[in-house]
């Protein structure tokens, strides 16, 4: 009886045959993304040579990829690079610290809800630009106030899916758990967490983008570090091959991090993709 | 049914009602929406008991009453002489819409239950192996929940409850979802690990041919308030064939009778058990 029920279902490859695919798969995908990417800069490259834009606005890519490897080169690239990212993780990092359990507590309980939801909610609208100058004042123009406002910046994301993911808990799944024998503590760490994932998941990498954004904007205004500053600086010089070369930089930075993010991502959600 | 007065209550609802607190929007009242109004019913040791009722009269309610996972309002539940407050490692319920948990595989889904029931890990792996056999699911242990088709869900939380050896099952419409071929598989199956391992069975369906072909008895239940209208004993034996029970002579009969207070409760004149 079982075979000729079973047999209807299309198999899922097995783990082998899809690696296979995989690696099929992969240089071919890579080729046609990069594809697109590539004719992004000869257009750039046209657009600057043939003075169809200034090259003084915008110089060819030829110039500022050789900027690039010159700031790395040198070195000079890398430490503004580092400072970014150490202004970024600790933020971040923060953000998940407070985000994560302040909106299991709000989820949680109701009172706690009616109470501070309401300052949860015009906060989340006040935008973290406009609260810079505030940050400034207040915390200084020092590491502090860049990865508060990072910190500030990634809290919302990272709080609205936490409460997105919590909302999504099927209660038919809580009742097996307890059905099961599990109660408490483990009910929470064993079907809880892993049913809110997906949504926390989603929550971080828009707190990463929304965190790298402020970031940027708070070196440009005032700090002697960073990308941000970096771009400031340069415009400043009329260096512009070094402006946008820490952009290119910064675009980089943003892709391999969400790249990164999506990484874990799939490999804690394999149960969803595969 | 002779017989019946010297058996052992494994599971007895005494007096049973439950209401949820009222929203206004369903014309509720103060004392809240009755879903089941003072159900009394006992259920003996090794029994197979076969719940029928319309859709929405109360039977899972009922089913999560039994499984310790709400309380009645009035009334209780006992087992083995005590009362039911919260669920047992005695009790396993397959619940309706199969429950089963996205993010694991259908291997780590049973083993996940197993663990939880403190089965040490070594030991995981045979019994886990040994239940979707009997559910002919062996070949699906490393897929993911979304990747089975609704029949194979079913079979897989079925596989799950059965992994626990309970001596209480209780099942909730488990077979809905299969065709008739599959579905009659693992009633006869079913039938069989029952009378094997002298489980208690509390069977929910709507399907009255299944109602009959599986049980012992079957308590016909009416809706607004849910509540048990007859207890029907069947005659058949328990290790009879479904095609013995669906030739025997009374079935017909019992068909009629039970479709009929199906469709009818209030006219009921039998005395209810
Ligand atoms: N958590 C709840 N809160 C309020 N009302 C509920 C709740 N759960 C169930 N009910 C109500 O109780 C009644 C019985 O529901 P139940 O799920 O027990 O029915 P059922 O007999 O299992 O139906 P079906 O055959 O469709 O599965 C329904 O009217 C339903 O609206
Ligand atoms: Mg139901």
């Amino acid at each position: 009886m079982s075979a000729s029920v079973t047999d209807g279902y299309a198999r899922t490859p097995s783990s082998r045959s899809l690696r296979i695919r995989l690696r099929l798969g992969v240089p071919a995908r890579v080729a046609s993304r990069s594809a697109a990417l590539l004719a992004l800069v000869c257009v750039w490259e046209l657009l600057s040579r043939t003075g169809a834009v200034n090259p003084l606005f915008l110089p060819p890519f030829s110039v500022v990829i050789a900027d690039v490897y010159h700031g790395f080169a040198t070195g000079y690239l890398v430490q503004h690079v580092v400072a970014s990212l150490g202004r970024a993780v600790p933020g971040l990092f923060f953000a998940l610290l407070v985000g994560v359990p302040l909106g299991l507590a709000l989820e949680a309980s109701r009172s706690l809800n009616t109470f501070i939801g309401p300052v949860v909610e015009v906060l989340r609208n006040t935008s973290a630009l406009a609260l810079l100058p505030v940050f400034t004042l207040m915390l200084g123009i020092g590491e502090t106030s860049k990865i508060a406002m990072v910190f500030y910046a990634a809290l919302w994301p990272i709080l609205l899916g936490t409460m997105n993911g919590l909302r999504g808990v099927d209660p038919l799944w809580i009742k097996a758990g307890r059905s099961m024998g599990l109660s408490g503590g483990k009910l929470f760490v064993k079907i809880v967490i892993p049913a809110s994932l997906p949504s926390i998941f989603t929550g971080i990498r828009l707190a990463a983008a929304a965190g790298l954004l402020v970031l940027v904007a708070a070196e440009m205004v005032g700090s002697r570090a960073g990308l941000g500053y970096v771009i400031n600086a340069a415009q400043l010089d009329f260096d512009l091959p070094g402006m946008y070369a820490a952009i290119l930089v910064l675009s980089v930075v943003g892709y391999v991090t969400n790249a990164a993010l999506v990484l874990v991502e799939t490999h804690f959600l394999r149960w969803k993709t595969s | 049914m002779t017989s019946q007065a010297t058996r052992p209550i494994r599971l007895g609802f005494e007096h049973l009602s439950k209401s949820y607190p009222s929203s206004r929007r369903a014309g509720g009242n103060a004392a809240g929406h009755l879903v089941l109004k003072d159900i009394h019913l006992d259920v003996f040791e090794g029994e197979f008991l076969v719940i029928v009722g319309p859709s929405g009269c109360g039977k899972s309610t009922l089913l999560d009453l039994a499984a310790g996972l709400s309380l009645p309002t009035d009334g209780r539940i006992v087992l083995d002489g005590r009362a039911v407050t919260k669920p047992g490692p005695e009790r396993s319920v397959v619940f309706q819409n199969y429950a089963l948990f996205p993010w694991k595989t259908v291997f780590d889904n049973i083993a996940f239950a197993l663990s939880a029931a403190g089965v040490p890990r070594r030991a995981q792996l045979e019994r886990v192996r040994r239940v979707l056999a009997l559910v002919g699911l062996e070949d699906a242990a490393d897929r993911y929940p979304h990747q089975l088709s609704g029949g194979m869900k079913q079979r897989v939380a079925i596989a799950r409850s059965l992994s626990l050896e309970p001596e209480v099952l209780l099942m909730d419409e488990p077979f809905g979802a299969l065709d008739a071929q599959t579905r009659e598989g693992l009633q006869a199956e079913l039938r069989r690990l029952w009378r094997r391992h002298n489980m208690t069975i509390i069977f929910i369906t709507h399907d009255i041919d299944e109602a009959l072909s599986l049980g012992q008895r079957v308590a016909i239940m009416g809706r607004a308030p849910g509540r048990i209208v007859d207890v029907v004993q069947l005659p058949f034996q328990p290790d009879a064939a479904v095609d013995e029970i669906r030739t025997h002579p009374e079935y017909g009969e019992l068909r009629r009778y039970i479709r009929a207070v199906l469709s009818q409760p209030d006219a009921v004149t039998r005395a209810v058990a």
